[in-house]
């Protein structure tokens, strides 16, 4: 496969994909996105490797480096500027403090994968290899499954207290309409 | 970094795509080369050096 093909696939694998994506996220089809998402990063990686031609070379890696720091750089500031607004507003709309609160811990994770990573790269040698990646893919699968617990586990419902339905967690259905006895 | 790598290639009618491919980089990279707006790793211009029939120290100008 060409350059100029595997960019024409990328293009229209990617649109398809966040169609998918989108789709099973307006579903609240929660393992079908985890399927769709293993799915396309593996197709990916194979379309990668059909490519004859240099897909990147240190040029490419020396933009990509300067890209992400002032990607990272921009993001953090945005994040944090608006983590203020809208927790300052938050008695405006309950749906405020959420999103402020994620915003936050989104920018905390950016800035501790960056610090982790330069610390990685900056070493001459971290340690083995091997125990890098499986390191990596304990932590990808921990975090997947306190995802997946998370979704799973029913948390957020309505338990019934002194005769009436009361909310527990950020339940998205209406309360039952059984008698609470 | 001011170098003849330009100089270099077309003495050997050798194309751009061509030298990128012997030095294992993107085309872009060459253009980028010749123009003196990308300084390369070491390896790289060892690499173009090896393409050119040259060494580092006749390619690149210090």
């Amino acid at each position: 496969m060409t350059l100029k093909e595997y960019r024409k696939i990328r293009w229209v694998f990617v649109v398809t994909t966040a169609i998918i994506f989108s789709q099973t996220i307006y579903y609240k089809n929660y393992l079908f996105l985890i399927a769709v998402l293993l799915i396309a990063s593996l197709i990916h990686l194979y379309l990668r490797r059909q490519v004859k031609e240099i897909l990147a070379d240190e040029r490419d890696y020396a933009i990509g480096g300067k890209a992400a720091l002032w990607a990272i750089q921009i993001y953090s500031w945005t994040a944090v500027i608006a983590m203020f607004m809208f927790y300052s507003f938050r008695d405006l709309n309950p749906a405020y403090e959420p999103i402020g609160l994620t915003l936050a811990f989104s920018t905390c994770i950016l800035m501790l994968t960056y610090a982790v990573m330069f610390r990685y790269y900056n070493r001459v040698k971290f340690t083995d290899k091997k125990f890098v990646y499986s390191v990596l893919i304990l932590v990808f699968f921990a975090g997947m499954f306190i995802f997946a617990a998370r979704l799973f586990s029913g948390e957020d419902d309505w338990i019934c207290q002194n005769g009436r339905w009361v909310e527990h967690g950020h339940p998205d259905f209406p309360a039952p309409e059984a008698e609470c006895k | 970094m001011k170098n003849r790598i330009k100089e270099f290639r077309i003495r050997l009618k050798m194309t751009q795509d061509e030298l990128a491919n012997r030095a294992g980089v993107r085309r872009e990279t060459i253009v980028f080369l010749e123009q003196g707006k990308y300084n390369p790793s070491l390896k790289l211009a060892h690499d173009v050096a090896l393409a050119l029939g040259s060494n580092i120290d006749e390619l690149f100008i210090f």
